[in-house]
């Protein structure tokens, strides 16, 4: 497997596993898809793509508390006196050795963007269009004004949404021209170029992240189809 | 005689003056009115399609649904004076293609009352069937008009 030359390769370090990977760019074309879907109406797949989003958000959740290292949270989440040190002395310096894994500030932003989408896809799940005719699969648990009120707060969370990303973007562009560090290209192949004393790193099995994303997978449409209304 | 001309436009004066000032109240009544209503109406519908959605619809509750929407879309239309648009200054997302455009916004709203009726008579005669067509009829017709005259957030 290519994945396991480039592990081994001398000068390279095996960062990023596939289950992460899996999940940062499987979120890629389904916000481009709940956008879309949204803005055509087409409620019945957006809906499908809120719940899609839903499992990919709970499964990174819970492998962020038993995956591999680099994915936990336990692992890239620093206190405001790490974030500082980080912005001060790493950020901006170019000779500064890379991160094996999330920066101080990347993790941070990690949570924030799982948090809104968190929040986003509850919205969802109560939102309730102005003809009352759509609605997310919880809705019927709440009156007509909280169901408006919600979907309300979902267009305006996705302009968030549509903020962080484009802040995310900047970030990555950030470090590629201004770090000449390449961030992209670990995402895909999940290995990065490294130099020095490589750091440990666990990775757990990508057999195990499968038997989790079922679970649930499963765990998510269960509770939709018995308990939603849609 | 200059004097009783006088007190003539005075009294003209303020005739006006009053019918300006009732014209207002009756504007924003008008406004608040239908603004009342569509909530109401939104609610109502929301409600039957959560019955609806639940696979085994209670119809009693269903029933009074479709009557209060089918009561409150008849009176809808007189909710709609020229100048209750956007230029009454109050908070509106009716468009001015409302009165710009009036024949198709009136013929909605009657396709609205004669949905709205249907959806009313399946009801009340039990017919689930039936309130399942007229809640997409009338769904649709909610969605033409807001698409035509409802501005978007």
């Amino acid at each position: 497997m290519a994945g396991v030359t480039m592990e081994d390769a001398p000068g390279r370090l095996r960062l990023w596993d596939l289950p992460t990977r899996l999940f940062h760019w499987s979120l890629v074309p389904l916000l481009g898809f709940a956008w879309w879907t949204a803005e055509e109406r087409m409620l019945d797949w957006h809906r499908l793509a809120g719940y899609s989003i839903c499992t990919l958000l709970v499964f990174r959740i819970l492998w962020g508390l038993a995956g591999s290292s680099t994915a936990r949270f336990s692992s890239f989440l620093r206190g405001p006196a790490g974030l500082a040190r980080y912005v001060r002395s790493s950020m901006f310096n170019r000779a500064a050795t890379p991160a094996s894994g999330h920066n101080p500030v990347g993790g941070w932003s990690v949570v924030v963007m799982i948090a809104l989408l968190a929040t986003q896809v509850g919205l969802g799940m109560f939102s309730v269009d102005i003809d009352g005719l759509e609605s997310g699969p919880f809705a019927y648990l709440v009156d007509f004004d909280t169901g408006r009120a919600a979907a309300e707060w979902h267009g305006f969370v996705f302009n968030l949404i549509l903020a962080a990303t484009a802040l995310h973007v900047l970030a990555i562009l950030f470090y590629l021209l201004y770090r000449r560090d390449n961030l992209i290209g670990p995402m895909i192949s999940g290995s990065r170029r490294w130099t020095g004393h490589p750091p440990a790193l666990r990775f757990a099995s990508n057999w195990v992240a499968l038997g989790l994303f079922l679970l649930v997978a499963g765990g998510v449409w269960l509770i939709i189809a018995q308990f939603g209304r849609a | 005689m200059k004097l009783r001309h006088a007190t003539a436009f005075a009294a003209l004066g303020l005739l006006a003056g009053y019918a300006a000032h009732a014209a207002a109240p009756a504007i924003a009544d008008a406004i608040k009115a239908r603004q009342a209503s569509y909530k109401e109406i939104g609610g109502a519908f929301k409600n039957i399609n959560d019955e609806l959605k639940s696979g085994s619809p209670d119809m009693n509750s269903v029933k009074p649904l479709a009557r209060e929407i089918a009561t409150r879309a008849a009176l809808l239309p007189k909710f709609f004076p020229k100048g209750s648009g956007p230029e009454a200054g109050i908070k509106t997302r009716a468009k001015p293609e409302i009165w710009r455009d009036n024949a198709a916004f009136v013929k909605l709203q009657g396709d609205m009352i004669a949905a709205a009726r249907t959806l009313d008579a399946a009801a009340a005669s039990g017919n689930v069937a039936g309130v399942t067509a007229a809640r997409a009829t009338l769904g649709g017709v909610c969605k033409s008009c807001h698409d035509r005259f409802r501005t978007e957030l």
